[in-house]
């Protein structure tokens, strides 16, 4: 074994000049740090997109939470997310598809006409855009990997209690603009993050 | 020269052997507890563990001091934050008034005017009040919690009472050589490192464990869902720590034996299996960073587990591993035959037997090959089982057989570990053996074994029982005439054999001698007193000539 300088006793010589690889080693390594640093930046920034588009959910999750117990009372707003018998002239559409719609003539409250008041009216939902794309937020029916289109959108689900006994406690279903909202429902608020990967936010009564 | 037996007197630190320290406890009180707490000159005093374990504090106040940005993690464990702060703070405190109290003892302040005054004003202890100040302030000023929280943050200068004197070291035993060389000592295992080198591993550990964590709760969404953007900088920091060691490593490699070529040797480098680790443990980053808005490759993450793996650089398990499969390779590759066989044969039977019955479950004999591993090797799922009669006549024999054939490997594996690490432990027994050959250990020969110890995790008492039968096998098949009488002397039974060789010799010399030339000699020359010439007599009997 080569004895050290330290324990041969060796006089202490001065440390030979970096050379030119060392040099090129030093550069390499700051570049390498700096495109680590570049590159987490980038991730960093993807990352702080993906907590935008949770805010956005849960602005959705607190908006629903707030509006459940109050939407039930007279005087609600906007009117078109209000819950009970809607008062004749609400909404655009009527209630009823079938034959028997010309018999009933008050029209329900539809999703289409709460999601277009609140997109327009109610912030700050009304603000909320897509940090992904830029665009103002969009809905979606599920997160797909499969469809880029689909990164940072928001899916809203309906669930629908299933009869005691069943397998499951629930069904899901995508909250459509022709749903009725009426009465009182159970929704899950779910985002897609950079990859269309869904984020649960919360499940929320409205 | 020194001895097997003054090996207790003037040895090198052994393995075990270095946490007796000689304190004499006559000392005063002062004196007493400087050396045994803090004196940096005594080896097997409690200074390093005091380092040790104030470092790991700081480390544990910095990971407190991050999660308490984490408002979901701060506010749910207040009380917890709290009382940690004041446990450190309680600990970082006594430290600082203990080493004030024993200044006067320390070398660089005693012998000095006002040495506490001096101790003060020193670099150290400025770091150290600076990292307890922040927390009495706030008990006198009201003081920004944020605020606060960064001046918390210099309680990591205190790590420089550890890192200064290693780099110092580092320096000091570096000098002269060159700046590769140095890097090479800093990263790989060797006699340039010192403490510096150990503080690069442990660091890397550290990172290393951190970073697996990290990835390991991500998969835990509500985990995740708080902690996304601390994941994603953590891993960022992660990779720039194992980005900056693996282009060490490769510039560096130059210096090691068997990499020496500039670019071959460099490219050997990359290709040896720990290498390559390291390059896996960095590449899902800049893959994903690089290529997420082209595929999804979510997946790459689960390889940042391979982090882990780094760790096998510091443990010899993984090439006790690769020994013992190599070299039972061919009983290995006949067992998996045999295996591979029976586990065909099953789900062939199975699926003639049961197709019939369960054609949804045994539908071919690919499928069946799930059924008849989970079979054989015990598991029995029982998502899939055998309906028909034949069927569980079959799997009753199969399971039995599957036994035995799926324990061989397992039996192998063992027995070949045993083997090897008591092979291992035989060679550090014939190492010893020839370490004795001159009845004394050196710093070099110390240094093998305590590294030899430590790679198959031999207790003191272990290497003591070693040492002791190695001595004892060399000196009862030495020439004891080789050793110093003053050796021979000291143990009864070995003066006794001496005695006995002594005498055979002069024997040897009365018969092989001219006796009758030898007494003239003896008596004209006077070159043999009486008594020695009687003696000579009394040895060799009576049949040489009388005077």
């Amino acid at each position: 074994m080569t004895d050290t300088p330290e324990q041969s006793g060796v006089p202490l010589a001065l440390a030979p000049a970096l050379t030119l690889a060392d040099m090129s080693f030093l550069v390499f390594l700051a570049a390498i740090l700096m495109a680590v640093v570049w590159l987490g930046r980038i991730a960093y920034l993807e990352g702080v997109k993906t907590e935008v588009t949770k805010a956005s959910g849960e602005a959705w999750v607190q908006w629903f939470t707030e509006a459940s117990p109050k939407r039930f009372t007279p005087g609600f707003e906007p009117s078109s997310c209000a819950g009970g018998a809607s008062p004749a002239g609400t909404n655009g559409k009527s209630a009823g598809s079938d034959a028997g719609a010309s018999v009933n003539p008050v029209p329900e409250r539809l999703w289409e006409g709460c999601l277009e008041s609140l997109m327009k009216d109610v912030e700050p939902i009304a603000g909320l855009r897509n940090p992904f794309s830029g665009k103002p937020l969009m809905f979606a029916a599920k997160c797909d990997t499969d469809d880029r289109s689909l990164v940072g959108a928001m899916v809203l689900e309906k669930l629908t209690p299933t009869p005691p006994g069943s397998a499951v406690a629930y069904t899901t279903s995508s909250l459509v603009g022709a749903d009725i909202i009426e009465r009182k429902l159970q929704l899950r608020v779910t985002v897609c993050d950079k990859g269309a990967y869904p984020i649960r936010i919360a499940e929320v009564e409205f | 020269m020194d001895t097997i037996d003054n090996l207790a007197d003037n040895q090198p630190k052994l393995v075990g052997h270095d946490h007796v320290a000689q304190i004499n406890p006559l000392l005063p009180l002062r004196k007493w507890l400087y050396s045994w707490l803090f004196d940096p000159g005594i080896p097997g005093n409690h200074q390093k563990a005091v380092d040790r374990w104030i470092s790991i504090l700081i480390v544990a106040n910095l990971f407190a001091l991050l999660f308490e940005h984490v408002d979901v993690i701060y506010e749910a464990n207040k009380h917890w934050f709290h009382w940690f702060d004041i446990f450190s703070v309680a600990i970082f405190t006594v430290e600082y008034l203990v080493r004030l109290y024993l200044a006067p003892e320390d070398r660089e302040f005693g012998g000095k005017k006002f040495p506490r005054l001096r101790y003060i004003s020193s670099p150290f202890a400025v770091i150290d009040f600076l990292a307890v100040a922040p927390f009495f302030l706030q008990a006198v000023i009201a003081v920004d919690l944020r605020f606060l929280r960064s001046l918390r943050l210099l309680r990591i200068l205190k790590l420089f009472r550890v890192l200064i004197p290693a780099c110092r070291q580092f320096v000091k035993v570096n000098a002269g050589r060159t700046f590769r060389q140095k890097v090479h000592a800093l990263v790989f295992a060797g006699e340039y490192g010192g403490t510096l080198h150990n503080i690069f591993d442990m660091f890397i550990a550290l990172w290393v464990v951190v970073s697996v964590v990290a990835v390991v709760l991500e998969s835990v969404q509500t985990v995740h869902y708080v902690l996304n953007l601390q994941f994603v900088i953590l891993d960022a920091v992660a990779v720039a720590v194992f980005t900056v060691e693996y282009c060490m490593r490769i510039y560096s490699c130059v210096e090691e034996p068997g990499f020496q070529r500039a670019v071959l040797g460099r490219f050997k480098q990359a290709r040896t299996p720990s290498v390559v680790i390291d390059f896996l443990a960095i590449l899902p980053f800049f893959l994903e960073v690089f290529l997420h808005h082209l595929f999804d490759l979510r997946f790459l993450r689960v390889f940042r587990l391979a982090r882990l793996l780094k760790l096998t650089r510091y443990t010899s398990a993984t090439s006790t591993l690769t020994r013992v499969i190599v070299r039972e390779w061919p009983v290995i590759s006949a067992a998996a035959f045999v295996m591979l066989l029976l586990v065909v044969l099953t789900a062939s039977l199975g699926y003639l037997f049961e197709h019939e019955a369960q054609p949804d479950k045994f539908e071919n004999i690919p499928q069946s090959i799930y059924w008849a591993v989970v079979t054989l090797a015990s598991v029995g799922y029982g998502d899939i089982s055998p309906i028909t009669p034949a069927g569980r006549a079959m799997t009753i024999i199969l399971a039995l057989l599957g036994i035995g054939i799926f324990a061989i490997p397992a039996a192998l594996f063992s027995a070949a570990f045993s083997d090897e690490l008591t092979k291992e432990r035989e060679k550090l027994k014939r190492d010893l053996y020839e370490m004795l050959a001159d009845g004394v250990i050196s710093p070099d020969e110390a240094a093998i074994i305590n590294r030899e110890a430590r790679r198959l995790h031999l207790r003191q008492n272990e290497v003591d029982h070693m040492i002791e039968k190695a001595r004892n096998d060399r000196e009862s098949v030495a020439d004891l005439s080789g050793l110093p009488i003053h050796r021979i002397a000291a143990k009864p039974e070995h003066a006794i054999e001496h005695y006995k060789a002594l005498l055979g010799q002069i024997r040897q010399l009365g018969i092989l001698t001219d006796g009758l030339q030898f007494e003239q000699l003896a008596r004209q020359a006077d070159r043999l007193t009486s008594s020695e010439l009687a003696l000579w007599r009394q040895i060799h009997g009576n049949h040489q000539s009388q005077p």
